[in-house]
């Protein structure tokens, strides 16, 4: 006999390329940690792809905003690759944090990393905006 | 009190609650930039197959404790998780009801705490590795020292605790911390007799056996559910088989598990079901009758000493590592915040110990109530259909019954959740009234 590792499929939940995971303005009950791939986080209008936020890689955890209040999602997540992915309860969760607070560490760091990245491209942003304006008025 | 930048600690035991306490230790220490010297004395190498490089115990890691090492940041790579379930299927002697993962998603894992079955070690290199080896290794990454040596003695000397192993000179620390395993009789009496009032926590007999099906028949026979079994037999609480990769994993609980009990399981027409074709049971499989924790230590903690895991308190039956995971980061939080006296564990370490134990009673409580299913074949006939019925509902509908029949099987939720969960009027309605219905049907 000889042996493998016969995992078919590791812990938690494969998609596909291009697969949809949540979208904006769907009630959201979990967030997600990323075990294999690239998750892109956008945002929607009129059910296309507006802007791309950002892309996501194994470790990060996503979808946090709505596990600290009944808010819906306000990005949409999709699978870049073929992606495997473990989801966080939120009831569990909350519970966790409040035997042990310390839990909520990383969560805290990841979201704090997020707003970090998007207050970047917000100013980055309004700097491409007043460059333009400069340029229209000379 | 308290751990400052220089100190030393020292844990005996490199299971997950010794090496759960440093990794949580190191990193907090990090966080606040304190240098902190850290020492794991564990002589077993889990990389030997067998009982050698084994802690002895089911090897299944639960849904809640998958989630909160991911939410750590500690992702279980495949070289680890042997199989996954997504499902359990109870069996009793009429019929079986199978019970899906609340997001058919694969949240449990199953893995091997030494290298493997006896037996196995003919290939080299393993296609897996072992729970305990991978914790160990991440623990070393992060800055703990592993001291591949036994603990012969334990002393104190002005307050300090004084470790002296193996060709080594006594050695002074500031914290030692006690992660020894139920079964390491050895170590635990070097703590007893350190006389600051601990006595190893109560016990009782599981076995265990790892069980060669072939990577075919697993997944023909078992799938990814963990088959559990509600049989009518003396001493037995629990037994389930459970998928791991080329193997299944029989685990048997309850009070004096002898032989004879396990030849009346493997007899039971329901556990042949689940037993490959034509299959006859090894004479000799790579097994063991570990003890398991059914009662908590006494006093588990003084000044600068302090007890985690197995050694200290662990869930009734279930999810022991969970148990150690939770000990592990409250006492690395204590030490480092707090402080490292008696006084600093009573206050911030032993209310996480305390919880199980309350929880713990429930559980015994609550294992005695499925004593009442077990033995009484219309309750049991009852609770079968009430599990079909809840299987049949649509999606989104509450399965109060399924639901904890899940906790209980995952050890997800504490035993308080379960309780809550199977006494709830709208639970007690229900199966009342499949009682009547099957009453009924009976009589007629």
């Amino acid at each position: 006999m000889l042996f493998r590792n016969s995992v078919a499929q590791g812990l938690g939940k494969l998609y596909h390329a291009g697969e949809l995971i949540f979208r904006q303005g769907e009630p959201a009950d979990c967030c997600y940690v990323i075990l294999e791939g690239q998750v892109e986080m956008s945002v929607e209008k009129d059910g296309a792809c507006w802007l791309r936020l950002e892309t996501l890689e194994k470790n990060e955890v996503f979808g946090t905003t709505s596990l600290f209040g009944n808010t819906p999602r306000i990005l949409t997540a999709r699978a870049l690759v073929e992606t495997r992915l473990l989801t966080i309860d939120q009831s569990g969760f909350l519970q966790w944090v409040h035997d042990d607070p310390t839990l909520a560490m990383r969560i805290l760091l990841s979201m704090a990393s997020q707003s970090h990245r998007l207050i970047n491209q917000i100013v980055q942003l309004q700097q491409n905006i007043s460059e333009h304006d400069n340029h229209v008025t000379t | 009190m308290k751990l400052a930048n220089g100190s030393t600690v020292a844990i005996v035991g490199g299971g997950p609650g010794g090496t759960l306490t440093a990794i949580f230790l190191l990193d907090l220490a990090q966080q606040l930039r304190r240098q902190l010297t850290v020492d794991i004395y564990e002589p077993k190498r889990y990389t030997c197959t067998g009982p050698t490089g084994c802690n002895m115990c089911g090897g299944v890691i639960s849904e809640s404790l998958i989630q909160m090492l991911a939410t750590e940041g500690i992702l279980l790579p495949d070289s680890v998780v042997i199989d996954t379930i997504n499902a359990y299927i109870l069996h009793t002697d009429f019929e079986a009801a199978r019970i899906d993962a609340p997001r058919q998603e694969m949240r449990i894992a199953t893995i091997f705490r030494g290298a493997g079955p006896k037996g196995s070690e003919h290939q080299q290199p393993l296609p897996w590795q072992s729970f305990d080896q991978y914790l160990l290794d991440m623990a070393i990454a992060k800055g703990a020292r592993l001291r591949e040596v036994s603990v012969s003695a334990l002393r104190l000397e002005e307050g300090f605790p004084v470790l002296i192993a193996h060709d080594q000179p006594p050695l002074r620390y500031d914290l030692l911390v006690g992660a020894v395993g139920i079964n390491q009789k050895k170590s635990l009496q070097l703590f007893e007799g350190l006389n600051f009032g601990y006595y190893r926590p109560k016990t009782t007999r599981a076995y265990v056996a790892e069980l060669y099906y072939g990577v075919e028949q697993v997944q023909q026979r078992l799938g990814h559910a963990m088959h559990v079994f509600l049989l009518n037999i003396p001493h037995l609480k629990f037994a389930a088989i459970t998928p791991k990769g080329h193997y299944a994993t029989l685990v048997i609980l309850g009070d004096q598990i002898d032989q004879e009990v396990v030849d009346r399981f493997f007899a039971a027409p329901e556990v042949q079901k689940c037993l490959p074709e034509g299959w006859s049971i090894p004479v000799k499989p790579c097994h063991c009758q570990p003890s398991i924790v059914i009662g908590p230590a006494k006093k588990p903690f003084t000044d600068r000493i302090v007890m985690v895991g197995d050694a200290s308190v662990s869930r009734l039956y279930k999810d022991g590592i969970g148990s150690a995971y939770r000990m592990a980061k409250r006492l690395a939080y204590t030490a480092l915040a707090h402080g490292v006296s008696g006084k600093d564990f009573q206050k911030y370490y032993w209310p996480v110990c305390r919880t199980l134990l309350w929880d713990n009673r429930l559980g015994h409580l609550l294992f005695a109530f499925d004593n009442l299913f077990r033995t009484v074949p219309l309750l049991r006939r009852g609770m079968m259909a009430l599990l079909r019925r809840e299987r049949c509902q649509a999606e989104g509908t509450a399965c109060p019954l399924s639901s904890a029949f899940w906790n209980t099987f995952t050890g997800s939720a504490s035993y308080w959740h379960i309780a809550r969960e199977l006494l709830h009027p709208m639970t007690i309605w229900k199966l009342l009234r499949e009682l009547l219905l099957r009453n009924k049907t009976h009589s007629s």
